[in-house]
C-alpha cells in the first residue's frame, strides 16, 4: 500500500520527475486520499461494470452537450433539426451516433451490473441502502433513455410520448406533470427536453454521489465465499478502469461510424405503428394484452420487486449455490422478461393509446 | 404462528396492483378520423413506417373515398394508390398518396397536444421587436414537410474522415485490450 495522506504537513524529501510531480500535486490536492485499499477482484470485468457505466455516462454528457448546440426542442422543428444534424456537418452526425450507441451500452452495462450485484449477494447487509440507491439509478437511466427516445420526435418518439401522456392521465393528479395540461405555454416536448438535460442528470448525479459514498463507507463487496486477500490502492483500480474505458470508447466510436442511427418520419397523430426501443419491448407485449394500465403497473411491479430484494433475501449467505431458491426465481423472471421481449418483437404493432378523436361523439 | 412482515407487504401490494389495474385494463382501438386528408396522411405515414401494415392503410383509404370531407385530396390518385396496394406495390402506393395530398401537403409535426404551441404574439406597434427567436417561425414549407414524412437512414459511406475515425476507434480498442492483457496479473485474486 502507498502512504496515507498527511495533509501535506510532513516535510518530504526532494523528489524528481514523475514522483516529484505526484508529490507536488498531492501536497496541494490531497490525491493520496484516493489510494485507500480495495480488493484485487475489484479489477475484474464483473466488478468493474458499475465503473464502466459511469464512463458511459461521461461519454453521454460530452456528446449530449455537443448535440444540444444543434437540437431544437420545439415540436415544429425537432425532427428537422435532427435531420439537419444527420445531413450537415459530420461532427454533429458523429456526436449523435456516439450518444445513441453510448446510451445502448450504458443500459446494458447498468443491467449487467445489477445482475452481478444480485448474483454475488452484494446487496446484503450492510449494503441494502446502496442497492436501493442503485434501483434509483436504474430508474433514472431508463428515464433518460425514454426521454431521449421522445426527443428525436419521429413517429416512434411521438408514440412514446403518447404513452407518457396516457400514463400521466391514468394517474390523475399524481401524473399531472406528465400531461400537456400542466402548462399551456410550454410544449410537453420542451419540458421532456428539460427533464432529459437537467432534471434527470441532476437526480442521477446526486444518486451517484450517494452510491459512491456508500461504496466507500462499506468497501467493495467480497467475492462470495472468499476473503479479500491482497489489497491494491484505489488508484490502481482507477487505472484499470481507464483501460476498460478505452475499449468502451473505441467500441462506441466504431459503432457510431459504422452503424449511425437513422430517424423515422415526422410524426402523424392518430396512428400507432412503431414498437418501442428494446429495453421497453417486454412492456409492449404486456400492453398488447392489458392496455395502458398494464404497462404502468408492470413497470411499478418491476421496480417494487427490485426494491424488495434485500428484504426478501435477508440471510447472511452470499454464495449463489446456497441461495438456489432466490436465484431460481430471478432466472424465471428474466426468462419471462426475455420471452415477452421476443414475443413483442415478433408481433405486429397495435393501437393502444386513444387519440383526441376518441373524445368526438 | 409468526408472520414475516415482508410477505404481508408483498401480498398487500400484489392485491392492490391487481385491483387497481383490472378495471380499465382493456386495450382499445381509437376511432378513425372523418376527413379524407387526415386519413390519407395517416395511411401514408403507416406505409412509410411499416410497409407491412397494408390492412390499416387500406382501411383508411377506403374510408377516405367514402368521406364527405374530401377537401385537399385528389381522390382519383387515392383510388390508384389502392390499386397499387392490391398489386402489393407499396412504393407506388406511397408515391400516389403523397401526390394525392400534395396541394395540402403533409402537416408539420404535431405540437404534442392541442394548446401546447405558444400563441402568436401580436406585431409590436413600434418600439422593440419580440426577442424570442425561433418560436414565432412558421411551420415548415410543404416541400420540407413532405421530405420529413420519409424516414432518413444514413450509413457508413467509406469517406476518408470516416475511415480515420474508424481507425482511431480500433486503435483505442486495441490499446485498451493490450493494456488489459498486460495487466491481467492485477486482476487475479
Amino acid at each position: 500500500m502507498t502512504a496515507r495522506n498527511d495533509g501535506g504537513r510532513t516535510p518530504r524529501p526532494e523528489a524528481r520527475g514523475h514522483q516529484g510531480l505526484w508529490q507536488a500535486l498531492d501536497e496541494r490536492l490531497g490525491l493520496s486520499g484516493l489510494t485507500y485499499p480495495v480488493p484485487r477482484h475489484a479489477n475484474t470485468l464483473a466488478y468493474s461494470l458499475g465503473g464502466i457505466s459511469v464512463v458511459g455516462f461521461l461519454i453521454l454528457v460530452f456528446s449530449g452537450i455537443l448535440l444540444a448546440q444543434y437540437y431544437h426542442p420545439m415540436p415544429q422543428f425537432a425532427n428537422d433539426s435532427v435531420r439537419a444534424m444527420m445531413q450537415g456537418v459530420r461532427l454533429e452526425r458523429f456526436a449523435r451516433g456516439v450518444h445513441y450507441w453510448a446510451a445502448q451500452v450504458v443500459v446494458v452495462t447498468v443491467l449487467l451490473h445489477m445482475l452481478r450485484v444480485f448474483y454475488t449477494g452484494s446487496f446484503k447487509r450492510p449494503r441494502e441502502a446502496n442497492w436501493i440507491v442503485g434501483v434509483g439509478l436504474l430508474a433514472a437511466t431508463i428515464g433518460l433513455f425514454f426521454t431521449g427516445t421522445v426527443l428525436k420526435w419521429d413517429q416512434e418518439g411521438f408514440e412514446a410520448l403518447e404513452h407518457n401522456i396516457a400514463i400521466g392521465e391514468l394517474l390523475g393528479r399524481l401524473g399531472y406533470w406528465f400531461t400537456p395540461g400542466f402548462t399551456e405555454s410550454v410544449p410537453i416536448l420542451l419540458r421532456l427536453y428539460i427533464a432529459h438535460v437537467s432534471i434527470l442528470p441532476v437526480i442521477l448525479l446526486l444518486l451517484l454521489v450517494a452510491h459512491f459514498w456508500l461504496i466507500r463507507r462499506h468497501g467493495i463487496s467480497p467475492v462470495p465465499g472468499r476473503s479479500d486477500g491482497e489489497l491494491l490502492p484505489f488508484t490502481d483500480h482507477l487505472s484499470h478502469l481507464g483501460r476498460y474505458a478505452l475499449v468502451l470508447l473505441g467500441l462506441v466510436l466504431a459503432l457510431a461510424v459504422a452503424l449511425p442511427p437513422g430517424i423515422g418520419p415526422a410524426p402523424v397523430e392518430g396512428i400507432e405503428v412503431t414498437k418501442p426501443p428494446w429495453p421497453f419491448l417486454p412492456l409492449f407485449a404486456v400492453e398488447n394484452w392489458v392496455g395502458i394500465p398494464g404497462l404502468f403497473w408492470v413497470s411499478v411491479a418491476f421496480f417494487v420487486v427490485l426494491l424488495l430484494v434485500p428484504l426478501v433475501d435477508r440471510s447472511g449467505e452470499t454464495r449463489p449455490g446456497r441461495r438456489r431458491g432466490v436465484i431460481a426465481v430471478a432466472i424465471v423472471l428474466l426468462v419471462v422478461l426475455a420471452g415477452l421481449g421476443v414475443l413483442a418483437w415478433l408481433t405486429p404493432g397495435a393501437r393502444h393509446v386513444g387519440s383526441v378523436l376518441d373524445a368526438v361523439p | 404462528m409468526r408472520v414475516r412482515w415482508q410477505w404481508v407487504v408483498m401480498t398487500a401490494l400484489v392485491v392492490s396492483l391487481g385491483r387497481t389495474g383490472a378495471g380499465t385494463a382493456l386495450a382499445h382501438k381509437g376511432k378513425l378520423p372523418e376527413d379524407a386528408l387526415t386519413l390519407v396522411r395517416q395511411a401514408s405515414a403507416l406505409l412509410a413506417q411499416n410497409p407491412g401494415m397494408t390492412g390499416e392503410a387500406r382501411e383508411r383509404l377506403e374510408l377516405a373515398l367514402r368521406s364527405t370531407k374530401t377537401q385537399g385530396v385528389n381522390l382519383d390518385q387515392v383510388r390508384a394508390a389502392l390499386a397499387a396496394l392490391d398489386r402489393a406495390d407499396i412504393a407506388a402506393a406511397r408515391r400516389l398518396l403523397v401526390a394525392s395530398i400534395r396541394a395540402a401537403g403533409m402537416p408539420g409535426p404535431p405540437a404534442g397536444v392541442a394548446r401546447t404551441v405558444p400563441p402568436p404574439v401580436p406585431e409590436p406597434q413600434g418600439g422593440r421587436a419580440p426577442a424570442v427567436p425561433g418560436i414565432l417561425t412558421p411551420p415548415p414549407p410543404v416541400d420540407v414537410a413532405m421530405k420529413m414524412a420519409e424516414p432518413l437512414r444514413v450509413g457508413f459511406t467509406g469517406s476518408p474522415a470516416e475511415g480515420a475515425l474508424l481507425a482511431v476507434a480500433f486503435g483505442l480498442i486495441g490499446l485498451g485490450l493490450t493494456t488489459l492483457w498486460r495487466s491481467r496479473g492485477e486482476v487475479r485474486p
